[in-house]
């Protein structure tokens, strides 16, 4: 729905609103009790993602040819790049948590990726979803954290050096820096993505009311779409370098 | 070539691969636009504060003593929104505390931690 031209330029039709591209529609109304859990456009797009990202894999390493065609290495490509993040970034003890960061990465992708094709939706746009995301991250690093370092894991809350008289001000500072984690790191997804989606939606918009001189917007548009396809890549990357330093800390403390 | 020197080369390759300690790196340096690093450095700020003011009022709406936590956390998660910026900032080298007592001994024409609008 996003670049695609709204569908109000044959009269009668009302202009979609800029938001409109976010809105969830529940495809299969399921409710397990009292709770909705409607199979909704957000699950069908995940659900993509999520077969989009096996396809891509498994079909480019069926050849499994020492020297890869182009499918294969972008699949190696997509492969390497997050090891070396892992390694340049955790450290050879974070090898173990591979699996975690590249299924982390590309979910995140291929949800942003998806979106950009026109009159698909953007799961990645709802706070709900990237907040699920991070919470998820914060819970793992902490579990890491905890087994790694046990108790002494709470050190982490206060600077060494720092004078004991201070304590009862630093502390509550750091474990709130601590808990601000998962919501910065939600906040900037989320931003990045709906920001990007909605300025594409009113340029769109902007292109059918305006007529002839639509071709103004229509540039910026083209130029906007090459942008948000970055935006994509640079989020994806950015959510999983952070996952990546926050492990680092926890493997590591200090 | 036998078995174990497969082992061997592999072993080798794998050590050159960590980089020695294979500690990690300390920070991402992710090269960024400027607008990228206000963006950044904006959502750090205010989530910190978010939490703040968010746990204020949930422990003030439990124990019913409204603007008392919410006052108390509001400038905690200030402050813990200031610290996460200093953080970030030092973190990708755009303060220079490496070396404080030094510079501080030759506050020289060079100096350009207080001028803010040069960079």
């Amino acid at each position: 729905m996003i670049a695609a031209p709204p569908a109000a330029a044959e009269g009668g039709r009302k202009l979609a609103g800029p938001l409109e591209q976010f809105e969830v529609k529940r495809l299969v109304p399921i409710t397990i009790g009292s709770t909705d859990a409607s199979f909704t456009n957000a699950s069908l797009f995940m659900a993509l993602a999520v077969v989009a990202i096996t396809v891509f894999l498994v079909g480019g390493m069926r050849g499994r040819a020492l020297i890869p065609g182009r499918w294969q290495s972008m699949a190696e490509l997509s492969y390497e790049f997050v090891a070396g993040m892992v390694r340049e970034n955790v450290g050879s003890k974070g090898r173990q948590y591979f699996p975690l960061i590249f299924s982390l990465f590309m979910f995140i992708l291929f949800g942003n990726l998806l979106g950009m094709i026109p009159y698909s939706f953007t799961f990645t746009s709802h706070i709900i979803v990237t907040f699920a995301l991070a919470a998820f991250v914060f819970v793992v690093v902490t579990v890491v954290a905890l087994a790694r370092h046990g108790l002494h894991f709470f050190t982490y809350f206060f600077p060494q050096g720092a004078p004991v008289a201070m304590a009862p001000l630093i502390i509550p500072i750091e474990i709130l820096s601590y808990l601000s984690r998962p919501v910065s790191l939600s906040i900037r997804l989320f931003a990045n993505m709906m920001a990007g989606h909605t300025m594409l939606k009113v340029f769109a918009m902007f292109t059918v009311l305006m007529g002839i001189f639509g071709f103004a917007p229509l540039a910026v548009n083209v130029a906007l779409t090459g942008f948000e396809v970055l935006v994509a890549v640079l989020q994806a990357y950015v959510f999983t370098i952070l996952t990546c330093l926050y492990l680092h800390d926890a493997i590591h403390l200090h | 070539m036998s078995l174990k020197e497969l082992g061997d080369r592999l072993a080798e390759a794998r050590n050159r691969q960590d980089g020695g300690g294979g500690g990690g790196r300390f920070g991402g340096d992710v090269p960024r636009s400027s607008l990228g690093w206000a963006f950044r450095i904006g959502v750090d700020l205010v989530s910190a504060l978010v939490v703040g003011v968010g746990i204020g009022w949930f422990l003030d709406h439990t124990f019913g003593t409204m603007p008392l936590f919410l006052v108390l956390f509001f400038f905690l998660g200030a402050v813990a929104g200031a610290l996460n910026v200093w953080r970030l900032v030092t973190r990708m080298g755009m303060v220079s505390t490496g070396k404080p007592a030094e510079q501080a001994s030759a506050p020289g024409p060079d100096d350009d931690r207080g001028s803010s609008g040069r960079g």
